[in-house]
């Protein structure tokens, strides 16, 4: 057996070990191991959450998004609703243009036309007004793609409109920037409202779990579960006004159930563990035992539904006001303007740019607001996380 | 199991009864007529109205609608086509809705099982950071944002049609042209199915993988190859049949967008213009259509993970939330 | 000495986490003889499941086996690749799993558990492994294997879950039979059936045993040999008799001590002091050392070598050196050992 080989080649070398190693000594260490300090599970799971780069990023810009679509429309020259100059008709559908950026060729305030030979020369470009950048044909008819250095060909080389102008001569920038915030407020009421009806709900149903009340409770959910939350939505818009938080409540009473549902399956669990058993116990009320026992042991998860109940409102809003109910003009939110945009530009690539940005704006949104989401259910509930 | 079904069915009709209820009250109730318009004067809104019985009391119109439902009538459209039946009106946008959600149902969730599988098979390689991105992408990117995406594409590269061709034989239109009409809808839809199936079949595939009856069919000698047929693939994809019917009735309803953006005829169209022009019974009919098509879609998930998951089908479908 | 079936050399495998490398196992060797039940005994964390899984190619994907061999049949079985090894599982090796409730697939039939592993090893065609499945569950004990068959692992209590798995993992005749805790997941009563279960298969069909557990109360009946392993090492190793009376480690003593059966009424329960090292950054000496109340200036030095004491008798610890001081196991524990020796004879 190998055993006895090893033993016998080493028998020469552990001779040679001093002889006053061997002596007894009592460990100097921690046999325990236990070392560190204990943090609180909060400080845990804000380190793990800034620990988390895609998350730090995320928040960073919401953080940016956010202090942006405050800040922007009051810094403005120009309003929400109003015409940049006075002379709409010039500055309608004015590309993006920003200084020094427009040296990198980037919002550089051109726009890219289709012109055959013929309608080109009725034009009347100055030479340096414009490039042909290329040629195709349609209809076996030969067009000329044609970049247009819109600003000085309006002689306005002295204005920047950072987003450009819409069809109504609008500034861009003003609008996206407000509509950002618009929709911001609607994910958050949202938010706010559906969490809080679903825990009074389903917390409720939990702490009476296996009674009537919880029973009927639950039937009621069962039925409000059966309805699409489209015809829910539909319903709401035949009596609510148009404005921001009658839409958050229309957003938020097709989302409470599932949060309702959570909490529910929570407190039924924890409703029957020992500290609650302990607080009866010794006498303490129902609405003590949910208030300072139960909803402490559901707050992560509740942040974590809190955090993906805000995209889905925005979300939401945005397909409302896509389907054309919803927000109205006077309080554009980022569906509304995608829409707006949509049907003003008819979908022509020249003016494609009032589409993309607000899309482009309400996307990053979303995918910050997400990835947050997923950051703080890593952080918080490591039992969630889905590997 | 036939008592389970037969008390879920109950439920159901109550639910749609409920529903049912709820919708005529609040379409009842809300202000104005479809005959409210300044150019209708006072007068013949009245005989309008009484000529469509909108003048009696709720409760009475309530229970002739009642007496036409149970005939499996809706009611007649007042403003869209005058004197049509619903039942006949909402027939075709109907069938185009669920024609354009099961196809991207069907197309989804091949791809998304795949790509899932896919990513769980090779965990943190370039495939799984793929099918992260898309899922991603999937939940923040708004369907009208990728129908946009599409139709610039479509624009520079003009391969498929964009206008809407109703299959129709008497003109010599297939259900494959209109299908194949509807590429651009499809595709739009179907992204989000991708994302949510793919993501949701990797966690579950990984999750099946890090699973003792893995580990055992692994030590009874079978091959990768047997393993991943013969025990993961089946008990990864059981979970995925929940997330299907919800997914069906998702599509249906949130085709809405599509149908808009692409002028499907679909039934999400011509509920928004019957919201907007008041047309009462349409709206009412459509509704309930959608709650029905929810409702029914729920059961069958049920019955189907019922059929694939033994635990469940001895149980009984006994649910513990 | 018997037939050698499975030798195991200086295996050393280690686990990348995001702490770092865990050291799980660290140069285990010992061989496994013809027929006999080698049970491998430690507390959580000592490596004892990872070596089994080892010896079966189970190890997860962040393993690194970072030496040693394992030898069966003259074939070293980690130089093998996934498809090769996996014709050596179920036909030469076989392994049951420590929890029953979660080692059967739920949507397949028992039948078709079974049934798969035959007609997989031993190209059985559909009749002959459904007759030879019922013959199956019948010798692990379960009435009605025609009922049986056809039934969904929900429908069976966790001993008889564990009875199937035996059944698969016995079903083509492997050399080699590793359990890997078995019994730990179920209640008292089922735990003994499925001891007698185990050891009576044993015996009637010549198969050898590794049997993996935390408990040496399950050992003494059960097995031939022991091994004890500490922080990723075997410290002790030897027959039945060698290691229960006349253990050398302090490990080993501490383990035997704290066992509730040895205890007299009224005498408090032994535990070791302290808690396992962790294995990322494993003592420089001797792992123990730190628990042991025997440590000398040289456990914290240099790791023990493997001491002989007897022809079938080894222990790591550097209280076998010559030149360490000579010392007696503690009172408490030989008065025990005597009892058990005068009680229970020969194990």
């Amino acid at each position: 057996m190998t055993n006895k080989i090893d033993a016998a080649n080493q028998e020469t070398d552990l001779l040679s070990i001093p002889e006053e190693l061997f002596t007894f000594e009592k460990s100097s260490g921690d046999a325990e191991g236990l070392t560190n300090k204990p943090i609180s599970f909060w400080q845990d799971s804000m380190r793990r959450l800034f620990k988390n780069y895609v998350a730090v990023i995320a928040l960073t810009i919401i953080a940016i998004l956010t202090l942006t679509s405050i800040i922007a429309p009051m810094l403005s020259n120009y309003s929400l609703t109003g015409r940049v100059d006075e002379d709409y008709y010039k500055f309608a559908q004015l590309p993006a243009r920003v200084p020094v950026l427009e040296n990198l060729g980037i919002f550089d305030g051109t726009l890219v036309k289709e012109y055959t030979e013929a309608s080109l020369a009725e034009v009347g470009y100055a030479p340096d007004e414009y490039k042909v950048v290329g040629t195709f044909s349609r209809n076996r008819i030969e067009y000329l793609r044609v970049k247009e250095y819109t600003y000085k060909y309006l002689d306005i080389e002295d204005r920047y409109f950072i987003f450009g102008t819409d069809i109504l001569s609008r500034d861009i920038w003003t609008r996206v920037w407000y509509g950002t915030s618009i929709s911001l407020l609607i994910g958050f009421y949202a938010a706010i409202i559906d969490v809080l009806i679903g825990v009074i709900y389903g917390g409720v149903a939990g702490y009476f779990g296996g009674t009537k009340i919880d029973d009927v409770m639950m039937r009621i959910l069962e039925v409000l579960y059966g309805i699409p939350s489209i015809v829910i939505l539909f319903v709401l818009f035949m009596f609510l006004q148009p404005g921001i938080v009658p839409i958050a409540i229309a957003i938020a009473l097709t989302g409470w159930i599932g949060v309702a549902r959570m909490i529910r399956a929570q407190f039924l669990k924890l409703r029957d563990q020992e500290f609650v058993l302990a607080a009866r116990t010794l006498g303490a009320s129902d609405v003590r035992i949910i208030v300072k026992h139960l909803i402490p042991n559901v707050v992560a998860q509740i942040i974590v539904m809190a955090s993906f109940s805000i995209p889905s409102a925005i979300f939401y809003e945005a397909f409302l006001a896509f389907i054309g109910i919803g927000l109205d003009l006077s309080k554009p939110s980022l569906g509304v303007l995608i829409n707006d945009a949509i049907s003003s530009t008819q979908g022509a690539m020249t003016y494609v740019y009032q589409l993309v940005i607000p899309s482009l704006v309400l996307s990053i949104l979303m995918l910050s607001i997400n990835l947050l989401g997923n950051g703080l259910r890593d952080a918080l509930d490591p039992r969630m996380r889905n590997n | 199991m036939a008592r389970y079904i037969g008390k879920r069915v109950l439920q159901m009709a109550l639910t749609l009864f409920l529903i049912m209820t709820v919708l005529f009250i609040l379409l009842k109730v809300t202000p104005g007529s479809p005959f409210t318009n300044p150019r209708i004067s006072a007068e013949t809104r009245a005989i309008l109205e009484a000529k469509y019985g909108l003048d009696k009391p709720i409760l009475v119109q309530y229970v002739i609608y009642l007496g036409k439902l149970a005939q499996f009538d809706f009611g007649e459209s007042i403003i869209i086509i005058k004197n049509f039946p619903v039942t006949k009106m909402i027939f075709e946008p109907l069938a185009i809705t669920i024609r354009l959600g099961l196809i991207a149902l069907a197309l989804g969730t091949s791809i998304g099982i795949f790509l899932g599988a896919l990513a769980a098979l090779n965990r943190n390689k370039f495939w799984d950071h793929f099918n992260t991105i898309i899922a991603v992408i999937g939940v923040s990117v708004p369907s009208f944002v990728i129908a946009t995406i599409l139709l610039l594409l479509r624009k520079e590269f003009p391969i498929v049609p964009i206008i809407f061709n109703k299959a129709d034989p008497a003109k010599g239109i297939s259900l494959l042209s209109e299908i194949h009409s509807m590429t651009l809808p499809i595709l739009s839809l179907t992204f989000g199915v991708v994302a949510t199936i793919s993501r949701y079949m990797r966690t579950e595939l990984v999750e099946v993988y890090n699973s003792d009856y893995i580990l055992l069919a692994r030590a009874k000698g079978l091959n990768k190859r047997q393993v991943f047929t013969k025990h993961a693939l089946r008990n990864a994809l059981i979970p995925i049949i929940t997330v299907m019917g919800p997914m069906l009735v998702a599509l249906i309803t949130g085709s809405t967008v599509v149908e808009r953006f692409f002028g499907v005829p679909g039934l999400a169209l011509l509920t928004i213009k019957s919201i907007n022009v008041k047309d009462t019974f349409v709206t009412l009919g459509a509704e309930l259509l959608y709650s029905a098509m929810f409702v029914v879609t729920m059961l069958f998930v049920d019955i189907a993970y019922g059929i694939v998951d033994p635990r469940i089908r001895l149980i009984g479908g006994s649910k513990n939330d | 000495m018997k037939d050698i079936v499975l030798s195991v050399r200086n295996l050393t495998v280690s686990f990348k986490t995001h702490g770092g490398l865990v050291q799980a196992v660290r140069n285990v060797s010992f061989d496994l003889q013809q027929g006999e039940t080698l049970a491998i005994v430690g507390e959580s964390g000592s490596g004892k499941s990872v070596t089994s899984k080892a010896i079966m190619g189970l190890l997860t994907p962040n393993a690194i086996i970072e030496k040693g061999e394992i030898i069966y049949n003259d074939v070293n079985l980690v130089t093998l690749n996934e498809s090769k090894y996996s014709k050596y599982r179920g036909a030469d090796l076989a392994m049951v799993f420590q929890d029953p409730m979660t080692s059967l697939n739920p949507v397949m039939t028992i039948g078709e558990q079974i049934t798969e592993s035959l007609m997989n090893n031993l190209n059985f065609t559909k009749e002959q492994a459904k007759a030879r499945s019922l013959e199956l569950i019948s010798l692990v004990g379960i009435d009605n294997p025609d009922k049986r068959y056809k039934q969904y692992p929900h429908q069976f209590s966790g001993g008889m879950r564990q009875r199937i798995v035996i059944a698969i993992a016995l079903s083509c005749n492997p050399k080699i039979l590793i359990c890997d805790e078995p019994t730990t997941a179920l209640d008292v009563t089922t735990q003994a059936q499925i001891l007698e279960l185990i050891k009576n298969l044993q015996k009637q069909l010549g198969v050898s045993v590794i049997f993996i557990t935390h408990d040496l109360g399950v050992v003494a009946n059960m097995s031939d040999r022991v091994a004890v392993m500490y922080a990723g090492k075997i410290v002790e190793i030897g027959t039945v008799e060698d290691v229960y009376y006349d253990p050398k480690h302090p490990y080993t003593w501490g383990l035997l001590a704290s066992i509730p059966a040895f205890q007299a009424k009224g005498v408090e329960l032994y535990a070791i002091p302290g808690a396992p090292p962790q294995m990322i950054n494993p003592p420089k000496g001797d792992a123990f050392a730190l628990r042991s109340d025997w440590s000398m200036k040289v456990d914290f030095e240099y790791q023990p070598p493997m001491f002989k004491v007897s022809e079938t008798h080894y222990a790591s610890t550097w209280l076998l050196h010559p030149k360490a001081p000579k010392v007696e196991r503690p009172a408490q524990l030989q008065e025990r050992i005597n009892q058990l020796m005068h009680k229970g004879g020969k194990a």
